[in-house]
């Protein structure tokens, strides 16, 4: 009988059932006052009653017999890692979801404050007396040409596209080399991933990648392609991937391992547990 | 869910594991690793007891925890962070016991009735009670009946056995992780507790082998 519930057990409609629900209640403090009273009363009064209480109450105390499971060590480690992965997967796909308007509305403040900047270049470089030779035109084009070649030189930011196709290139990646990786790995480790769902391994094996490549570590990395490169030129945008061809392939995933670590370490994320990839 | 602003601040200075997963909605990362050190020994525990396999019970599991860092942005701080964490345990086991059930129908001989086997109390009992009836149990002997009765239950009432028994939770809470009425969580705890004393008692009593019936349906249907 639940807690605030009146019980009657004369009531002839308390039945051998009920009267065992009561009991069960009773044992589990699950009674109120009242009705605990009313079943105290009944023991008192029949010892068929107290002895089916006593059994019940036995029966119960055997349950403690059960195990307790003892976790294995790397069980939180390894849900840890799988829900790190499974954030930074989040994030690649809200990134894809995200407005294409909000993404609009970048582009044109970037615009924006490039044409505001190069206005207001030219009008103090054609109005301020200059004190060398050269005519505003030529000090126009030298400045052009400056740009470039700082340009050339610059290391290029990741555009929110090019960051979502890093994220999707690292799981081809994971994908591509998952048994050059699983092979490496110590055996208890390698078992324990042979153990998971084939999605959950790759997860992980993207997730270990990921940490390879924020702790600069490339020899720990699978090897890098050139197919590996071409895969990932084919997921950047059309300036990022114009720009980064145009470097050797050494220089190249010095590059790609830049980004990766400096556009995703500082994140919330990682605040407490460094090197995990961001939500 | 709709809760109070004033009731979920209730709820978290209550219990402070809801406090915890409120950090973990604001992406710290660190009070979802205390969440997980916390409860993965009691989640593990009811699970492996649920579904008969430690291995598949770790896997389940990490699946909880995943599916409760997707869910963070939504949480609403309401009564007690374990109610919440069990009512998603209890749907991540009962796909997997439901797609086990469906594999097994299709992959198992005539004769076999679960996963532990054809009738495995049945077996044990024999093995130890048949031949020496007045005999004392070992602990680990015990242990194993009394476990292999708890897997006989049917899947709801080993649940909330379960739940009662390691959990400690109360009827209502019980009632609100299995989706059911307290009034419900009275009958199932009630039947399952009768159905446990009828298997065991003769057997711990007496030392007499008791029939344990144990279809898959009455498994099904708790």
């Amino acid at each position: 009988m639940m807690k605030n519930e009146m019980v009657d057990m004369h009531d002839p409609a308390n039945t051998d059932v009920s009267l065992e629900e009561r009991l069960v209640a009773y044992l589990d403090g699950e009674l109120d006052a009242e009705a605990s009273r009313r079943v105290e009363e009944l023991l008192a009064a029949d010892p068929q009653v107290r002895r089916r209480l006593q059994r019940l109450d036995h029966t119960w105390q055997l349950l403690d017999e059960l195990d307790t499971s003892q976790v294995s060590e790397s069980f939180s480690q390894t849900t840890l890692e799988m829900v790190a992965v499974a954030a930074a997967e989040d994030a690649r796909q809200n990134l894809a979801a995200a407005p294409h308007q909000r993404r609009r509305r970048w582009v044109l403040i970037g615009g924006s404050l490039l044409a505001a900047g190069l206005a207001g270049f030219l009008t103090v470089a054609l109005l301020r007396p200059d004190p060398n030779e050269l005519g505003p035109a030529e000090r126009i084009e030298l400045v052009k040409e400056l740009s470039e070649q700082q340009a050339k030189s610059k290391v290029k930011r990741p555009t929110p596209e090019d960051v979502q196709g890093l994220l999707r290139w690292m799981f081809q990646y994971a994908t591509r080399h998952e048994a050059a990786v699983l092979q490496a790995l110590p055996e208890p480790r390698r078992q324990q991933l042979a153990r998971m769902n084939p999605v959950m391994r790759r997860r992980l094996i993207a997730r270990l990648i990921w940490q390879r490549w924020q702790a600069a570590r490339p020899e720990k990395l699978p090897p890098l392609t050139d197919h590996d490169l071409a895969d990932l030129h084919q997921m950047l945008s059309d300036d990022t991937r114009k720009w980064l061809e145009s470097k050797l392939a050494a220089e190249q995933w010095q590059i790609v391992g830049d980004w990766i670590r400096q556009r995703f370490q500082s994140r919330r994320f990682n605040r407490k547990r460094p090197g995990m990839p961001p939500p | 869910m709709v809760v109070s602003e004033s009731s979920a601040r209730r709820y978290a200075l209550a219990d402070p594991d809801v406090r915890l997963m409120l950090e973990v909605r604001d992406d710290n990362a660190a009070a979802f690793e205390e969440l997980v050190l916390r409860y993965q020994g009691r989640l593990i525990t009811v699970l492996e007891h649920l579904v008969g396999s430690y291995d598949l019970a770790e896997d389940l599991a990490q699946e909880v925890f995943l599916r409760v860092f997707r869910a963070r942005k939504g949480y609403v701080a309401g009564a007690k962070f374990s109610t919440w964490l069990f009512t998603i345990a209890n749907n991540v086991a009962s796909n997997a016991l439901r797609s086990r059930s469906r594999r097994r129908e299709v992959t198992l001989q005539p004769r076999d009735s679960g996963p532990m086997g054809a009738r495995p109390l049945d077996a044990i009992l024999q093995a130890s009670s048949g031949q020496m009836p007045a005999r004392q149990l070992d602990k680990a002997e015990m242990r194993d009946i009394v476990r292999l009765a708890v897997a006989a239950l049917g899947e709801r009432q080993r649940l909330a056995v379960l739940l009662s028994k390691f959990e400690e939770m109360s009827y209502a809470d019980i009632a609100k992780t299995m989706g059911l009425t307290p009034q419900a969580v009275k009958s199932l705890l009630s039947r399952a507790r009768s159905n446990l004393r009828e298997v065991l008692e003769p057997y711990f009593q007496h030392g007499e082998r008791p029939a344990v019936e144990n279809s898959d349906d009455e498994k099904r249907n708790g």
